[in-house]
Formats: structure tokens, C-alpha cells, sequence
């Protein structure tokens, strides 16, 4: 059986219907820093708030999973669940933009991005570890490529182009996916 | 930068040389996507290195000033933390500079060799800013030439200048 981490969106929810904890387990781990994200980023709650949000999202996950028409749906209905669920905690806390409208203005584009950002992340999750690993040193770690180099036992001359190749795996991962790129993508 | 202020300055000027390269670097591959399949990574690339550039810019002055009124203070304490933080500053645009120096020999063994120039011309600026980086490492470790950032930037500067001779040898 594959390592749970590697497999589908679709494939995790039938397992979660199904009544395995270890997928249920991993849907939150999987989703919950894009839970927290729409909830904080895309609509300014509060950290108490947004963990407030976070827990019933997943409550209702788990009692509504059932009623998901398609699988390989669930991370837009996971996102339309929280941003439902922010906007009933911005009513509730009666705050002054408690008006629907001003609270959802600019989500769409916090959400687009975090929706690449979610992509980006899972197509790096299925890449070898080596490309992980490097593409990690590089862009989040800001690490040169001397300090990659001696990390990972590589002449530090061959850590651009490694970079490179690692970089155009993930951009043909995230085309199966998504369809094609546009150049601001690449 | 030609104002009579103290700053921007030297590490200014020596980053704004880096950022150039990192650009020449991007022309170099944007204009080979034809024959060069990864002109898209060494894109990418550059464009991690131009944003750590002018952070690394940024921090860089900020440190000069800071070390600047130490020294005009006579602080000893003072001087002793902020002068070597001033040549960690210089030393962090000497490593970004010395990355773009190999991202333009990248670029130049893969690119469309109409362009081989423009990727030779990013590493002879990178080169130079690496130095610019180490110099400014060596001034503010005066005291201290045995210093393992000294050394460090001795290195870069010497990988850097290595890669923009190799490239002006190939044409």
C-alpha cells in the first residue's frame, strides 16, 4: 500500500469514508495550514479566532464527508466550508466588518493563492527526496549553493543546474495537474 | 547614491552590480527558451538571488551606519558587536554574488550562444561585486585579518573571479 502521505486527495477521502484514523489524520494534516491561512490571511480573524475556525471545520468534515459528490473535490469544499465558517465568526463577533461584502473582498485572490501555494506544496511532496531537498535548501532555506553543495556532498559548480532539472520536474508535476503554465507561473 | 550622504554607498553600489548580473542572467535564459528546456529554473533562480540581493543590500547599509556611529561614539562595547556585524552583512552580498557568478555559468554553457556574452558580462559584475562584498569584509576586520569570514570571502572572491575568466576564455 502506498505511504499514506503520497496519495490522492480522492484517495484519502474514500479511505476517511471507510474508517481509517491514519486517513483522517493525515486529510488534517494535509489541509489544516490551508485552513488556518484562508482564515487568517484571507480573512484577518484573530490566531484564537482562527483556531475557533480550524476546529469546526474539521468537526463538520467529519460529520459531513459523506455528502461530498466528488472526491477529488475536497479541497474547494474544504475551503468553501472555512470561508462559510469565517464569515459566521466575523458576524458573530459583531465586528465592524461584519458587512459580508467587505469581509470577502480580496479573498478570491488570497484563496487563488494559497490554492498555487497548496499546489506547489503537494506537487513537492511527490518529487524524490533529493529534489525536495535541494529545491527546500534553496528557496526556503535561502542557502547558497556552497553551503548546498557541502550539505549534500555535490560540487557546488553542478547546484544551479541541479536546481534547474529539479525545477522542471516540479513545473511538468504541477502541468499534469493544473494544465499549462503561464509564463509569471514558471 | 551621489548625494553627500554617508549612505547608500559602496555595499550599495556593489549589490546594485549583483542585481545587474542576476538580470543579465534572466535575459540570458529568457532569451534561450528555445534551446534551453531549463532556461525556466535558472529564471527562477536569478530571481531568488535578486530578491536576497537587495535584502542582503538593505541589511548591509543599515549595518554600515550603525557601525559608523560606534566608531564616532568610541564605544568600545559597541564597536566590538555592530563593526563585525557590518562585515557579516558585506560578507552575505559577497556569497549571493558568488551564486550568480555560477548561475551565469550556467546559463552560458546551456544558453543560445548568441547570448554566451551577456551570461560572461553577469559574472565579470558578479565577480566584481563579490569582491566589492570582500573588500568591505576586510575593512571592517581590520583587526582581525585571520578572521574565518575573511577567509571565507577570500574564497568567494576567488571562485567568482574564476568562473568570469573561465567564461571571457571561451570566446
Amino acid at each position: 500500500m502506498a505511504a499514506i502521505s503520497s496519495i490522492t486527495d480522492a484517495g484519502l477521502v474514500a479511505r476517511c469514508r471507510a474508517g481509517d484514523d491514519d486517513a483522517w489524520e493525515e486529510l488534517v494534516r494535509r489541509f489544516s495550514r490551508y485552513v488556518l491561512a484562508i482564515a487568517q490571511q484571507a480573512y484577518r480573524l484573530s490566531p484564537a479566532d482562527a483556531e475557533d475556525v480550524f476546529q469546526d471545520v474539521f468537526a463538520r468534515t467529519y460529520e459531513r464527508l459523506g455528502d461530498l459528490r466528488n472526491d477529488d473535490a475536497v479541497r474547494p469544499w474544504i475551503a468553501q466550508l472555512t470561508r462559510r465558517l469565517c464569515i459566521d465568526r466575523i458576524r458573530a463577533g459583531a465586528r465592524e466588518t461584519a458587512d459580508t461584502d467587505l469581509a470577502e473582498a480580496g479573498v478570491d485572490d488570497t484563496l487563488d493563492e494559497l490554492d498555487e501555494a497548496l499546489s506547489v506544496q503537494e506537487a513537492l511532496a511527490s518529487m524524490s527526496e533529493p529534489c525536495r531537498d535541494i529545491l527546500d535548501r534553496f528557496f526556503r532555506r535561502d542557502e547558497s549553493y556552497a553551503a548546498i553543495g557541502a550539505a549534500l556532498g555535490l560540487p557546488s559548480g553542478t547546484i544551479a543546474s541541479r536546481i534547474s532539472r529539479c525545477l522542471g520536474k516540479l513545473r511538468d508535476l504541477l502541468m499534469e495537474e493544473n494544465g499549462p503554465l503561464t509564463r509569471h507561473e514558471e | 547614491m551621489r548625494s553627500e550622504e554617508r549612505s547608500p554607498a559602496a555595499g550599495s553600489a556593489g549589490t546594485a552590480a549583483a542585481a545587474l548580473a542576476a538580470a543579465l542572467v534572466t535575459k540570458t535564459a529568457r532569451r534561450s527558451r528555445q534551446v534551453w528546456p531549463e532556461a525556466g529554473g535558472a529564471i527562477a533562480q536569478a530571481a531568488a538571488l535578486e530578491a536576497r540581493l537587495w535584502k542582503a543590500g538593505d541589511e548591509l547599509e543599515a549595518s554600515y551606519r550603525r557601525a559608523v556611529e560606534a566608531l564616532e561614539s568610541g564605544d568600545q562595547t559597541a564597536i566590538a558587536e555592530l563593526v563585525p556585524a557590518a562585515a557579516e552583512a558585506s560578507l552575505e552580498l559577497a556569497r549571493i554574488a558568488a551564486d550568480v557568478s555560477e548561475l551565469a555559468v550556467d546559463a552560458a554553457h546551456h544558453c543560445d550562444q548568441a547570448h554566451h556574452a551577456d551570461a560572461t558580462v553577469a559574472a565579470v559584475l558578479a565577480a566584481a561585486a563579490a569582491r566589492t562584498g570582500a573588500h568591505l569584509v576586510a575593512v571592517n576586520l581590520l583587526s582581525r585579518p585571520d578572521d574565518a569570514r575573511s577567509s571565507e570571502a577570500r574564497l568567494l572572491v576567488e571562485r567568482s573571479h574564476q568562473a568570469a575568466e573561465m567564461l571571457a576564455g571561451e570566446r
